[in-house]
Order: structure tokens, then sequence, then C-alpha cells
């Protein structure tokens, strides 16, 4: 009997759980400072590449430069310049070819959610304080999908807690690759001149175990010069 | 030496007599097919798709040209075997031994059998072209039908493709038949290549293939069509086929192969004996035991019994499926059905190149397709090798003493055939699951997997069981292959010859069709009745060859045919007799349905009944009517019985300026049920149910602006198992023509084929009333006896399920477990309504105009039919926003589209309702960037009719639907154009100019410029989009549609006289510019064609920009109406682009690079165009985005492959 009244308890307990909305005030004003940014997009981005040894020596390293502009409504993006540890590259290299294909307009939410649900759950965890500045610190789980198949993701995301500003969040990614030892992401945000939040720069680490080789890489995207789409 | 080895070869085919009887058979199918073509056999009439045009001779070149190459498929199986008669006489004659212990150079014997052999097919095959020849000067055949006699004609296709293809065709089996030395290997490579070759030929629909299936076609059929779909009529009468371009290309490409293969042929040429292959020591070893003892079995005594009989068959099957299936060919077999199971996959249902998603019923109705296509193949082979089997390895005695019944032997002969086929499809399914899945398709129906293979094997065993029957009649397999081939060729052409009862349809059973909304919907119980009458009918032929055995040493026909009278066994008797009951009863059942339940009529029968009607009733044509102005209508529903019962009263109105007396009416399907009355006193002058007709005179004359009501009622009950695929348990859809009386002379009974009408000694018809006919200009196209009509109805359905007609919901409620819904239009509309009825969902979403009008927006669909609703609702959204603007505020409150099942395939616009077919859109798979957003485009033009037809009405004479089909193209254009750009919609207008160019060589009368079309679709839709597109990038957007507003503001919702194409031009026109009125005039009025290609482009690189510069030929045409061109001078300004990629939110966009400096003066003749862009160009061309009616739309763009330094 026992059994079955926990049983019973554990399954109305995830009912009321499911879809339970968010009422953390700070969490709140982050995903209306989120919401009202959409359309807002970088004007220049940098995409940086860098692979260590695992005596973090620098192999290889590579940039690439990539504007975006408006026209009607949409972005488009160009090539501007770009270079690796072998010299210039071109526009038909992969690499920029894969940037090029990135659309730096997003409608989603992100992680901004006003709703938990079985795939997202935040807990407001500690108070820490960054630089001078109160930042509240909420943990994180994620469930997504890609290609059918389903990653966990764990993290942190810190809140000025004066403002409501976003400032970093750091996700610990489940790799699901036996080759990807280790896959964490960090975005930092801030505010524009007009108010707009935005991300500035994400920085992936990952670290990948190729037979007896153990390489370290680190991909960082500089985003810079924000605009509203004038047209939407 | 070699000449005599010449002459000894020669002598051996010519003493052959199937050299003399495949001469005969050939001449003979050259003559009657020429015969057929001209009519000589009544009731046979066979039209390729490149006769039957009026102006189109029998013997013009195209249609000798297409027999020739079309029978060049009987070549690939004909060559094979015959080639192998002679190359490998000396191993079926077992006299290898001494040829090859001559002195004989290899070479020159392999040299003089090919050649006598080749030269001997050649000459065989010829015998097709003196037939054809020959039949032009038979004296009973109209001598009109016939241009004069040109050789050319037959000798051309004969040399450059038969000729041809006999050396391809030849290398290949010279080889095999060299490798193999075999010649059952031979044939089984000729019915695989045949196989391979149809398979490849089925599957290169997509118009990006065209050029290179055109290339690679290894018999250079498809090369001919891409050659020639262009022509027109008169090119098709008298061109010969050029020996140039893909052909050519094609041509020098196969004979490169066939050489190559020839002389590796000669390399593997040895004059060597077959080894015989010992097995291992191991196996040839005795085994001891066997050796050692004598196993003492005593008495035996022998049960039998049915479980004998059983193990005997269980035993017997065993064997024969082993053998079957470990066979070398059934593994070549089961790999080239595999190789075209996976070929097939994305092509299937595919419309502008965009497939659907593989949606269970699509897979497994395409796989059905292809693995019955196969049995057949496979039956007449393998029923050949299981026949024979015992014969050939001299086995034949053995079993023939043992105490084996022929009734066991034939069962298991059906039963290894049925199941190893059953294993085909069982592969087929894998693949078919595998591929769902691989697309990420996870809602597979397996029953539909099970209930299509049980609905393949049905006719699997009727197959199994006539070749069977026919391998036992005929002297040898290949007699027997041949038999069934013919056999089942033969019975196609049963309706020909007079033979068109269904009943006479051998083993032809009815279209089974699968629709996600109604399941098998009622297809099922007359599938099944022909089913049990075919099958039965199957099983007697089954028994007979039983009878017909060979068995034992006396086997010749004779003998065996005795058999048939004697020796009966009771099991025999009794199974053929309930066989014949069965046949009989089943046969009887379908008569009734046929023809007591339904009426039944011959073509024959409906022809005459179509002449008397038009001798009797044509003076009706010019009586002044009543017109019909209000209606309410009484619709119900019955999903689960299939019936509907309709009601309604009619007010009509003479709209005359002198007073009726008669009045006249044609009911539609129902004569029984069908009842009326009149507000006015009547006598029945005529009532002729032949024709559905009534002939009324009234008592008193309706005066002019006098009103009358008509009532009516009428109920349709389907009739015994005849499907009625517009009444459904799930997904009615009808018209109000199904059930309306329409009061006007019912033209429709006429027949329309000038060739008949002559027969029955009618005056030629035209297809349309001038333009200027102001008679026919008091009724517009959709309907001859109303103008704009009031209208409202109540439909009534099953409780679970919704019922929608135009206009808007009043009131709904529900009485006797019924709903029934009012609709009721606000303001007057065409009297045409549809009515449909389903258990949908809805998808619902609302415009605003800039009125601040709200319009509700609503998809009736099937549950789980979402994937396109997005792209339906943005077409939706997209169209009202931009027809608004432009043309007139949408003038209803509502805009509806309802799905319904795929039977038919098509979209149709009523006011403020658009009844779509699931077969054109819903399930339509839109996920890559190369597929054309069909669903979106067929949603914009539907919706443009609530404009271009529905406001807007041409009246009933040449050009009224340029006022309708062509502007509705040309608006749902545009709205595609702002949601995909102007480069994609270049690859769209592809699909139409090709659709134009091949439309027009298919004329079967005559091609009427855009502004006199009449009803011809490939010159409304096709050529109509071209040209108003095209126009629209010469003289801008905003002209076009200042135009089409003030066409809009003067003539919608006119009364008669309806607006004609004339008076639509001058509108037109006046936007046009002085400079372009030339080029305005030629497209809507006159036909004229460009032929403009691009032969080089080169692109350098000069500091940041990039140079291109094109080579290019451009010529103008103009055409009369049966495609006779005259070259005109050129001097035009003509699209030059160049196309660059660009990253559009992140996704990689062909965009023009030079979109400000994209127009160029062009002369007839070679041009050079140079021009600078920003950015890397990746593809150049000259009117690349078909604004102009091109001939070719294949050699408009060149692919950019380097970029060069400027020196």
């Amino acid at each position: 009997m026992k059994k079955v009244i926990t049983i019973i308890l554990v399954l109305l307990s995830s009912v009321v759980l499911y879809g339970q909305e968010i009422t953390d005030e700070l969490w709140l004003r982050a995903v209306e400072l989120k919401m009202s940014s959409t359309q807002v997009y970088p004007t220049q981005s940098e995409y940086r590449s860098i692979t260590k040894d695992k005596k973090g020596k620098v192999e290889e390293e590579e940039s690439i430069f990539i504007s975006h502009t408006e026209e009607d409504g949409d972005i488009i993006n160009k090539f501007i310049s770009g270079s690796n540890s072998r010299g210039e590259i071109d526009e038909d290299y992969e690499t920029v070819q894969r940037y090029l294909s990135i659309n730096v307009i997003s409608e989603e939410k992100g992680i901004f959610q006003t709703t938990l649900s079985d795939k997202f759950s935040l807990k407001r965890e500690s108070d820490e304080k960054i630089e001078g500045i109160e930042y509240a610190k909420y943990k994180m789980k994620m469930k997504t999908d890609k290609d059918g198949k389903k990653i966990d993701s764990e993290g942190y995301v810190w809140i000025d807690k004066a403002r409501g500003v976003p400032f970093k969040l750091v996700l610990d990614i489940d790799p699901d690759q036996k080759m990807v030892k280790k896959l964490q992401s960090s975005t930092y945000y801030s505010l524009t001149d007009e108010g707009y939040l935005v991300s500035t720069k994400s920085e992936t680490e990952i670290e990948v175990s190729v037979v007896i080789k153990r390489i370290f890489m680190t991909q960082i995207v500089n985003r810079s010069n924000f605009k509203k789409l004038e047209k939407i | 030496m070699f000449f005599n080895l010449l002459a000894y070869e020669y002598k051996y085919l010519l003493r052959r007599v199937s050299t003399y009887v495949y001469a005969l058979i050939f001449f003979s199918l050259g003559f009657l097919l020429m015969n057929a073509f001209a009519g000589a056999f009544t009731g046979i009439r066979i039209h390729t798709m490149n006769s039957g045009a009026e102006q189109s001779f029998t013997n013009s070149s195209i249609n000798i040209m297409m027999i020739s190459s079309a029978l060049n498929l009987l070549l690939i199986l004909f060559i094979g075997g015959y080639l192998s008669d002679i190359l490998l006489k000396d191993f079926s004659h077992n006299s290898y031994q001494l040829v090859y212990t001559k002195q004989i150079q290899k070479n020159k014997l392999l040299f003089a059998r090919l050649f006598v052999g080749i030269t001997t097919v050649i000459g065989i095959f010829f015998f097709l072209q003196l037939g054809l020849m020959l039949a032009q000067f038979s004296p009973w055949l109209e001598s009109k039908q016939f241009q004069p006699f040109n050789a050319l004609y037959y000798l051309n296709p004969f040399f450059k493709i038969s000729v041809t293809n006999i050396l391809i065709a030849s290398s290949f089996y010279t080889l095999i038949a060299i490798i193999s030395k075999k010649k059952l290997y031979v044939n089984m490579s000729a019915v695989l290549m045949y196989l391979v070759y149809t398979a490849i030929m089925a599957f290169n629909s997509k118009l990006e293939l065209k050029e290179i299936s055109a290339l690679f076609d290894m018999f250079g059929l498809s090369t001919l069509g891409l050659m020639t779909e262009n022509w027109t009529i008169a090119q098709r009468n008298t061109e010969l086929l050029p020996f140039s371009s893909y052909f050519m290309y094609n041509r020098l490409l196969w004979l490169g192969i066939a050489l190559l293969v020839y002389l590796l042929s000669f390399k593997l040429y040895k004059f060597e004996f077959p080894l015989i292959k010992s097995g291992s020591k191991e196996k040839n070893k005795v085994k001891e035991a066997d050796k050692a003892s004598y196993v003492h079995y005593g008495v035996i005594s022998i049960n039998w019994n049915f479980m004998t009989y059983l193990k005997q068959l269980s035993h017997y099957f065993k064997i024969e499926f082993k053998i079957l299936t470990r066979s070398v060919i059934f593994k070549i077999f089961g790999v080239v059905f595999i190789l075209f199971v996976l070929s097939s996959l994305s092509n299937y249902s595919v419309i502008y190149d965009t497939a659907v998603h593989p949606v269970t019923y699509i897979i497994t109705e395409n796989l059905k397709g292809i693995v019955l296509a196969f049995s057949v193949l496979y039956i007449a082979i393998f029923s050949s090798e299981l026949v024979w089997r015992s014969r050939s390895s001299n086995c034949d005695f053995f079993e023939d003493s043992s105490p084996l019944r022929n009734s066991i032997k034939a069962i298991s002969h059906v039963s290894t055939l049925t199941i190893s086929i059953a294993i085909l499809w069982i592969i087929g399914s894998i693949i078919g699951v595998g591929y769902q899945l691989y697309l990420g398709f996870y809602n597979i129906d397996f029953s539909l997997y099970l209930i299509y293979g049980g609905l393949l094997l049905i006719p699997v065993v009727m197959y199994s069981a006539v070749a069977i029957l026919f391998q036992n009649i005929m002297p040898n397999r290949m007699a027997g292959i041949l038999l069934f081939f013919g056999f089942f060729t033969f019975v196609d052409y049963l309706p020909y010859i007079g033979l068109e009862h269904p009943l006479w349809q051998m083993f032809d059973l009815p279209g089974v069709i699968f629709s996600d909304m109604n399941g098998f919907g009622s297809f099922l119980p007359k599938y099944f009745t022909y089913v049990i009458y075919w099958l039965s009918f199957s099983l007697m032929l089954f028994i007979l060859g039983i009878r017909l055995y060979r068995t034992g040493a006396n086997q010749g026909f004779k003998a065996r045919v005795r058999k048939l009278y004697h020796g009966w066994t009771l099991a025999e008797q009794i199974s053929l007799g309930v066989m014949l009951i069965i046949f009989i009863a089943s046969g009887s059942y379908i008569f009734h349905n046929t023809n007591v339940l339904n009426t039944y009529k011959t073509q024959k029968q409906s022809r005459e009944l179509s002449v008397n009607f038009e001798k009797e009733y044509k003076h009706l044509e010019k009586l002044n009517q009543p017109r019909v102005t209000d209606v309410d209508l009484n619709v119900q529903i019955y999903p689960n019985e299939l019936d509907v019962q309709v009601s309604g009263d009619l007010i009509l109105q003479n709209k005359q300026n002198v007073a009726l007396d008669t009045l006249i009416f044609f009911t539609n399907k129902s004569k029984d049920n069908f009842k009326f009355s009149l507000s006015k006193e009547y006598e029945i002058l005529t009532q002729d149910e032949d024709y559905n007709l009534f002939m009324l005179k009234l008592a008193s004359p309706l005066l002019p602006g006098d009103t009358l009501t008509f009532k009516f009622s009428d109920y349709y009950a389907h009739q015994g198992y005849e499907v009625d695929t517009n009444i459904c348990e799930n997904g009615t859809f009808f018209n109000s023509s199904t059930f309306m009386p329409e009061f006007s002379y019912a033209e429709h009974y006429e027949i329309s084929s000038n060739e008949i009408r002559k027969k029955y000694g009618l005056e030629p018809k035209e297809r349309m009333a001038e333009r200027d006919d102001l008679k026919a200009r008091g009724n517009h196209y959709i309907s001859k006896d109303s103008d704009w009509v009031n209208f409202s109805a109540t439909v009534g359905t099953s409780s679970d399920q919704i019922a929608v007609a135009p206009g808007y919901l009043v009131d709904s409620w529900e009485k006797d477990g019924r709903k029934q819904f009012r609709y009721v239009m606000d303001h007057p509309i065409l009297k045409f309504f549809s009515f449909s009825s389903a258990r949908y969902e809805i998808e619902k979403d609302t415009w605003v105009s800039n009125s601040g009008k709200e319009v509700a927006l609503e998809i009736y669909h099937h549950p789980g039919h979402e994937y396109n609703l997005a792209s339906m609702m943005k077409a939706l959204k997209m169209g009202l926003t931009y027809y608004s603007e432009n043309f007139m505020e949408y003038p209803h409150k509502q805009m509806r589209i309802l799905e319904f099942p795929r039977y038919s395939t098509f979209a149709q616009s009523f006011p403020n309702t658009v009844p779509y077919s699931e077969g054109i859109g819903f399930i339509a798979r839109l996920d890559g960037q190369e597929k054309q957003d069909y669903p979106f485009f067929v949603t914009a033009h539907e919706l443009a009719h609530q404009w271009w037809a529905h406001v807007v009405i041409g009246a009933d004479v040449k050009g009224a639907v340029l006022m309708s089909e062509a502007l509705a193209q040309y608006s749902a254009l545009s709205v595609m154009e702002e949601e995909y750009g102007e480069v994609k919609m270049g690859d769209f207008l592809k699909h139409e100019l090709h659709s134009y160019v091949v439309g027009r060589s298919s004329e079967s009368s005559k091609e009427m410029p855009l502004s006199q079309v009449e009803n011809q679709q490939y010159i409304h839709y096709n050529k109509g989009s071209v040209v108003m597109y095209g126009l629209k990038a010469y003289i801008g957007e905003d002209a076009i549609n200042t135009a089409l507003k003030n066409v809009v503001d003067k003539y919608g919702y006119q009364e008669p006289p309806y607006i004609n194409s004339e008076e639509f031009l001058t509108e037109l026109y006046r936007e046009v510019p002085d400079s372009l009125q030339f080029l305005a005039k030629e497209m809507f009025e006159d036909i004229i064609l460009y032929s403009n290609n691009v032969s080089k482009v080169e692109v350098f690189k000069e500091d940041e920009l990039f140079k291109v510069e094109l080579e290019i030929e451009c010529y103008k045409m103009r055409s009369d109406s049966i495609g006779n061109e005259t070259q005109v001078p050129l001097d035009e300004w003509i699209e030059v682009l160049a196309f660059t990629d660009k990253f559009v939110n992140g996704e990689k966009t062909k965009v023009v690079a030079n979109p400000d400096n994209r127009w160029f003066k062009l002369q007839s003749g070679k041009n050079k165009v140079s021009f600078y862009v920003d950015s890397k160009p990746i593809e150049a061309g000259v009117d690349p985005l078909y604004r102009l009616l091109d001939k070719n739309v294949f050699d408009n763009r060149k692919t950019i492959k380097e970029i060069k330094e400027r020196l």
C-alpha cells in the first residue's frame, strides 16, 4: 500500500511540475530583455579557432571575419577576410562556407523560458560577486534533440541582481560521442546602448581524443556593432 | 577462306525457317501497325503521342521514327536469342570438338559469324520498315491521310536508330555468349537489359535529368524524345532526325562502348572446350559407410492418402524453390530488382521535381507496380525453367516414372513462382521501410505492406497458372514465353476489336486507390468480385494445363490433347466443375452490376447517341431560355451509405426582350428519381431518357422580366458495387454540375473530334466561338443558363463530419442523428458550387486588410496532414495582401481550403471555398532547397481565382480563359516571387516554358495565340505564365497591375455581354510603352518563338571585379497554327545575367549578380556580351529566367567552372 501511495505521489508531483510557470522576477526580467531583443543582429562576427596539443602548444589557429548587412528584412552574410596558420583563406574555404551559413538572427528564446518543461529545469542556487557586481547564480538542466539523439546539458547562468541583465551562461554538454571528452560552452551577454540584450562572445572548449592524441580546441565567436532589423 | 566462312554461315541462317518467320513477323507488324494507325480496322485507331493531330499525316516522319524506335525494344529481346543461335551453334550441336580441331583462325570465325548474324538481324528488321512503307499503298486506306511517299522517312530512323542499336545490343550479347557459352545466359541478359532499360526510362521524368538521360540512353529513345519534343506539327510531318547535338553524342558514346566490348569479346574468344568442373576430392569419395553395408528394407508398403500428396508437394516444392532461388539468374534478378526499387523511391509522385513525404501507401502502391511489372517477366522466364527443368537435364524419364502426379508438379510450380515473388515483395518492403526511416518518417503503416502484398499476389497466381498452361501447350520454352507475352499484349487490344465489356478484359482487375482520408473506400467489393471471376478462370486454365503435361515417351501435342477427353480424375472433374460454376456465377454478378444496375454502353453506342443528339436537338441551341437568378439547395450527404439526396428551389427570370413559351432542361445522373414542379402550368412536349432532356410548353408565356420558380429533387443511390469517388465515407466532394438541371442546350453531348464527326456526316466543329460573337458573349464560360445568382444551401451529413458549401455558415443544428449546416452567400456569385463533407481538423488564422476588414482563414484537413499547412496559410495571407492591394479588396469575409481524397489531383476554386486534393500538396516534401513549393503556388493560384473568374469572368468565346487561368498564374507567380525571389521563379518558369513547348507539339488541332486560346492548357497555363511574367519584366509590375486593376474596376461582376480578350488587351496595352507595343502584341496575338542559347562563357578577375564575357546566339521565329516557322529579324533587349551565391539569413541563395545592368540589345545570329559583377559568378546565360518563349529551355545557361586571371 505504501508503495502504491508513493507511486501516486510521484506521478502527481510530476504532473504538477510539468508546465510550471517560473515566477522568479529576476529571471523574468532577463526573459523580457531577451524577447525585446530578438530582431537584433551583429554587423560583424569574428570566428576564431585555436587548436592546442596536450602541452598547451598552439598547433593551429584560424580567424575568419564575416559581415552581416540588412537587405529588405533579410540578413546577408559576406566574407570579409580570413587567415589560418597556413596563410590567407578565401570564400570557397569549407569553414568559411560553414560560417556563412549561420543565421545570426534568431527569434528563439534560447534558455530564456518562462515555463519549466520536462526538457528544461531551473533553480536559483546562490549569489556571487564578480568584479564588484552582485549576480544571482541559477543552475539549469536542459535536454535537447539533435538528429534524433537526446543531448543532456547542465550549467549555470549569472544574472545581474540590480538590472536583471544576464552576464554569463556556462553549459556542460554531454558530448554523446566517445571521442569527445569535454564540451563546454560559455556565452557572455551585455546590453547595447539602445538597451538590447545581445550575446557578444561565445566560447566553446572541446577536448577530443583521437587514438593516442589528445586535442584541445577552443572556438570563439566575437560579435560586434549590433543593430535592430529595420524591415521586419 | 574468310569468304567461304561467310558463305557457309549465311547458308546456315538462310536455310533456317525461323529467319523467314521472323522476317514475316516484322513485315506484318509494320504493315498492320501502319494500317491500324490509319484506322483500317473497325474500332482500332492507334495513336502515338505524336499523331492524332488533324494536320498530322499517318506517314509523318515522326510517326515512322517513333514506331521504328519503339520497336527497338523488341529488338533487345529478339537479337539476343537470334545471335546466340549462330555464335553458340557449336555448343548447341555438340560439334565444337570438331570445329576447334580444324584449321580455322578463331578471330576470322568469330568475325564471320558476327558479321553474318548482325547483317541478317539488320535484314530481318528492315522488313519492319518494308511493312510500314507498303502499308501506305493499301488500296483500302484513305489517301488523304498520307503525304507523298518519301523513302528517307523510313531509311533515316532505320540507319540512325535501329542499325546503331543492333550494333550496340549485339556487342553485349556477343560478350556474354563468349564468356558463358550458354544460350540461356544470353537470353536472360536480354531480359535483364530490357528490365534495366525500362526501369531507367520510367524514372527520368525530372526535367533536370532529361539532358543526362538523353546523353546516356543506351538505345537513344529519350534522346529522340528530347530532340523532337518541341517539334511542331509541320516539323513532325517532314523533318528528319539530324545527326547532331545530343543524338550525335549519344550514338558516338554507345558505338564507342560497343566497339570496346567487341574488342574484348575477340580477346576472350578462345578455341577451348568448356571445363567440366569436378567436385572436391572429399565429395567424390564414396563414403566408407555406404560401401560397407547394404540396408535391408524388407517389404515396402505404400499408403496413398492426402497426406502423401501433401508430403510429395512439400518435397517437390522444396526442390524447385531451392533450385530457383539459388540460381545465378534469380540472384541477378534480385539485384536488378533492388537497384530498381532503390532508384525509384525518390521519384514517387513527383510534381515540379518535388517528391512527397514517404507515406506508406505511396511506397506500397509504387512498390506493387514495380513488383508486378517484374513478375510478368519473372513468371514468363521461370515458368519455362520449372516446366522444362527435368526435360532439359534429361531427367524427365526418371521423374515421369515416379508416382508423382502432374497436379502436384503444377501446384508446386505456381507455389514456387508465387512464393519467390513474395520474397521480392518482402525485400522491396524492407527497402521501403528503410527508406521511410531514413527520411525520418516513423508513422509507418505495416498493415499496408501486408495488404498490398496480398493484392499483388492475386494476379501473380493468375499469371503463373496461365504461364504453366502455355509452357505445356507450346513445343519449346521460348515459344511458351512468346505466347505468354503475345497473349497479354493481345488481351490489351480486345477493346479495339469490339470486345469492350469488362467481362472480356482478361485478368484486368479494377484499380484500388488508398487514401489517408478514405482508406480503401468502396473499391474492394468490386475488386474482389473480379478477383473471384478471373481467379476461377485462371484455375480452369490451370487444370487444363495439368492435363496437357508432357509425361512418358509419347509427348506429342496430339497425344496430350487426347488427354483432354479421357482419363479425368474425379478430383479434376469436381475442381473444374466448381471453378466453372464460380466463374459463371461471378460473371453473372458482374454483368448484373454493369448492365442491369448501371447503364453500360459501348464506345460506338455512346458515339451514336452523341451523333443522334446533335442531329435531333441542335436547333435547341438557338432557343431563348430564362436564366437562373436564385438558388436555394438542400443537399443531404449520407457518407456511410454513399448516397446523396438533393432538392432545390430555383428562380428563373426571362432576361430576353421576347416572351418565352418553351422551357428545356437537362437533368444529370438519375432519371428515375428526378422530380420537378413549376410555378406555372406546363405541358411536357418531350422527355428523352437517353439524354435526360425535358422540353416543356408553358401554358402561358413568360413575359420579359417575369420569373418562375422551379423546384426539383433527386436521389443518387450508388448502384451495386460501382465506385463513385465523389461520394466517400470520409472526404466527399462534388460540384453542382453533377446534379443541377441545366436550362440550355447540352453542348457537351456533341462529339468534338472532327475526324469522328466526318465519319458520321457531321460538319467540322469549332472548339469555341469567335471573340466578336455577341450571342456567345451572352454567356460566360462557366455556365450557359445564368449570370450571377443568389445562393444559399443547407448541407446535411453524418454526426461525426463537417459539411461545407460556398457562402457563410449562418446556422448549424443536429437532427435525427445528423448534422445540418446552413450556408448563405451575401452577394451574387457564379452558378458553380461545391459540397464537401469529412472528419476534418481545422487550421485557423486571420488576415486583416489595409481597410481593417478581417478575413477568417481556414484549412479543413485530414488529421496528420499538417506538413504544408504553414506554407498554404502563408500563401493565403500573402495572396490576400497582394491581390487586395493591387486588384481589389478581397470580396468575402472568409477563405477556406478543404482537403479531399486523392482520387483526383486538382484544386478548384469556388467562391470563398477551395476544395484541394490530398494528392497535390498536403503531403509534398518541401525540405530541400531545390524543391518547388507547389502547395504554396497552387494555393496562391486558386486564391487568385477569387478575382480572376469569380469577379472578372470571360465570355464563352476564344480567349476566355486568358482572363481567368493566365491571370491566376500571373498573380500566383507574383506572390511566389515575393516569397522565393526571382531566381527561384526562373526555375519554376523553366517548367512552365518546357510544358508549353512540349504541349504545342502534341496539339491535336491548331495552336492558337494566347488571346484566342480555346481551353488549351499548355497555352493558358504554361504560355500564359511565361508571357504575363515576361511582360512584367519588360514593362514593370506597377504597369501590369494598374491594367489589371482597371479591368477589375470596369468588368468586375459585369452582366452580359461578358469581357473578351480584345477588351482585356485594350486595358493592358494602354499601360505598355510605345517601344514595347510590338512585343506585347507578339506575346498575346501571335505565335513567336525564340532560340536563345549561350555557347561560351568566360570570367576574368580584374582587381576586385569579375568580368563576364558571353557568346550568345539568338533567333526569332514566327509560327503558324501548325508550327510552320519563318525566321524574323531580331533586334531586341534581352536579359543576360550572371548568378552568384549569397548567404541570406544563413541560407545559400542563388541571386542575380548584375541586377542593375541586365538588359542587352541582341540581334539575330551571334552576339558578344560582357559586363562586370562584384561577386564571384557561378552561372551565366541569356534569358536565363525565361522572359521570352524560348524553344529550348536547356541551353540558356552555362555553369562557370573557372575564373581566369586577365594577363
